[in-house]
């Protein structure tokens, strides 16, 4: 079982804010999918190749070619904030 | 107490592709800000990145050449990370399986050659460029720039070998030089392209153990990171020596104050979370194609250096300052194939050419001087038509007008007198106007020869040849 605070350690990881109920409940599914690993777990695999990926295939190239499929002006559309080009940010101090 | 650093450096190098690493998105520098974007690099939902092929080129290009192993089979993994110039929240990585491990490269500092291993070579994309407030009107606000967002990076992790700041250059200008030859990447510290973060710890000399290291970042050339190093030295031994600790942390270098400072931003940040990236299969780089990498490799710069030394019997360390960089290196062949002595052309080229380059802070590939105006200055002094002296001037005309030496020794009168019977006449009424010092040199006082010289060079505005006129002046002297 996760305990709260590895729970919201996650959470802040994830840049979830979790308020009041949230905590229990996450602490539950999160500890849900840690059981599932946990028993895959139990299982001899030394004879089973690691699976890195779902599909069975390798080198999948573009090549390089500038294309422009696309309006570029149309990438700050959705910003929620914008200033002469740019996405704009709450200040970030370094 | 004395202390010892223990030295690793992370190497960031931009590769220079047309396009960008997963979406076909222009690399250019410069362009205004955001237009080399689209839904897959600024981080859309949905999208899916497809890999340059040309970037795997590239890479494996850089990873035989400093002796890496290639690794059959490869993968993508997300380094989860919340901070505005990463859009996805995730920046596309190799982390349990990269491209190559392994490697070395071959230093010598201070005269003696050292291996430096590699521990291991990835590909990522690079993150957008933050630009703070105040440089664009609203200090309130930082400004996001995503053209660089998924431009194609190699990241080089050496091993803890060095162990001082000029081993640490030492690696840094061969794998720049490396790079350079393999025309992989720009390298230009100053614009970014290649960045180096350095990991550094003490240990009391002798001791084994490695101590406590910090990691600094933000150094935008190699004397910045020589200087933070020794910075570093300092501040570590100190602490030690005081009964500190160093507190594992990553600093960043001013370059305004000579400090490193304390990054205390980004310290909870390092719980990145790999995961293999699903949006990616693996990558597949057989012996085939590592093979097709190995031979299509230049020469590299130690294999030029010894040809340099054996074809063209110049010293080692001409060899070695001339290969450094490619173009520099080419300009040396070009003007030896043009006529010039090699010796010869390489005490012109580590000093005046260089210092060209130096000042204009220009490429050698718009050269101001070519290589065949270079040879044929160089020919005019070996024939005797102008003395060594007068070539520094010519070449200062060439260097400001860009003519050739010819045409600058004939506009400027410059050609030296070598006729025997021209200087004679000139050396027997400059002693028949200074009997007092003839009589003088006669009676031992030799070192009134620069005396006659000097009046000679004076009375032809320095145009005789001092091959010559020293020759006539011994001759007369001694009778």
């Amino acid at each position: 079982m996760l305990t709260s605070e590895e729970a919201l350690k996650v959470a802040k990881l994830a840049n979830l804010r979790l308020v009041g109920d949230e905590v229990a409940e996450m602490v539950r599914k999160l500890s849900g999918v840690l059981d599932h690993i946990n028993q895959l777990n139990k299982l001899d695999t030394t004879e089973v190749p690691p699976t890195s990926h779902v599909l069975d295939m390798g080198n999948v190239f573009r090549p390089d070619a500038v294309t422009e499929h696309f309006d570029h002006k149309l990438s700050l559309d959705n910003a929620p904030a914008r200033s002469r080009g740019y996405f704009s940010v709450p200040r970030i101090i370094e | 107490m004395k202390y010892e650093p223990v030295i690793g450096l992370e190497v960031h190098v931009q590769l220079n592709t047309a396009s960008k690493i997963f979406c076909g998105c222009s690399t250019r520098f410069g362009d205004e800000p955001n237009a080399n974007t689209c839904p897959i690099c600024v981080g859309m939902p949905g999208v899916l990145p497809v890999l340059n092929r040309e970037v795997v080129e590239k890479a494996v290009r850089a990873a035989v050449a400093t002796n890496c192993e290639v690794a059959p089979y490869s993968r993508w993994a997300r380094k989860n990370y919340f901070y505005p110039d990463l859009p996805k929240g995730y920046q596309i990585s190799m982390y349990e399986l990269p491209l190559a491990v392994g490697g070395r490269l071959e230093v010598v500092v201070d005269g003696k050659p050292k291996t430096l291993r590699i521990h291991r070579i990835h590909m990522e994309e690079d993150a957008g460029k933050l630009v703070h407030g105040e440089n664009l009107g609203d200090p309130a606000h930082s400004y996001v720039d995503l053209n660089r967002a998924g431009v194609p990076l190699i990241e080089i992790v050496s091993e803890a070998d060095m162990r001082s700041s000029a081993e640490a250059k030492a690696y840094m200008e061969k794998l720049k030089s490396i790079l350079e030859y393999l025309e992989v990447s720009d390298c230009n510290m100053e614009e970014g392209s290649m960045r180096v973060d350095v990991n550094i710890s003490v240990r009391p000399a002798g001791q084994e153990k490695f101590g406590t290291r910090a990691e600094v970042k933000n150094m935008n050339s190699f004397r910045n990171m020589q200087k933070a190093i020794e910075y570093e030295m300092a501040r570590q031994s100190e602490l030690l020596d005081e009964g500190g600790r160093v507190v594992q942390e990553s600093r960043l270098w001013d370059a305004n104050r000579n400090v490193t400072v304390s990054m205390r931003s980004k310290e909870e940040a390092h719980d990145y979370r790999y995961f293999p990236e699903p949006d990616l299969v693996p990558l597949l780089v057989g012996a085939e194609w590592v093979e097709r990498a190995k031979k299509s490799l230049p020469e590299l710069p130690d294999a030029k250096r010894q040809r340099f030394v054996s074809s063209y019997s110049i010293p080692l360390y001409d060899a070695e300052v001339l290969t450094a960089d490619k173009p520099v290196a080419d300009y040396f062949e070009r003007t030896v194939q043009a006529g010039a002595d090699p010796k010869t052309a390489s005490n012109w080229i580590m000093t005046e050419i260089l210092r060209v380059l130096k000042e204009r802070g220009s490429e050698l590939g718009r050269p101001p001087i070519s290589p065949e105006m270079l040879a044929e200055l160089l020919k005019m002094i070996r024939d005797g038509v102008i003395s060594g002296k007068m070539a520094k001037d010519v070449f200062a005309e060439m260097e400001a007008t860009g003519k050739n030496p010819a045409d600058v020794v004939r506009e400027k009168g410059l050609v030296q007198i070598s006729d025997e019977s021209a200087i004679e006449k000139s050396i027997d009424e400059i002693l028949a106007a200074n009997p007092e010092q003839v009589a003088g040199y006669k009676g031992g006082k030799t070192k009134l020869m620069g005396f006659f010289v000097g009046e000679v060079m004076k009375a032809t505005k320095g145009k005789a040849n001092p091959a010559v006129v020293n020759k006539i002046l011994s001759k007369k002297l001694s009778s």
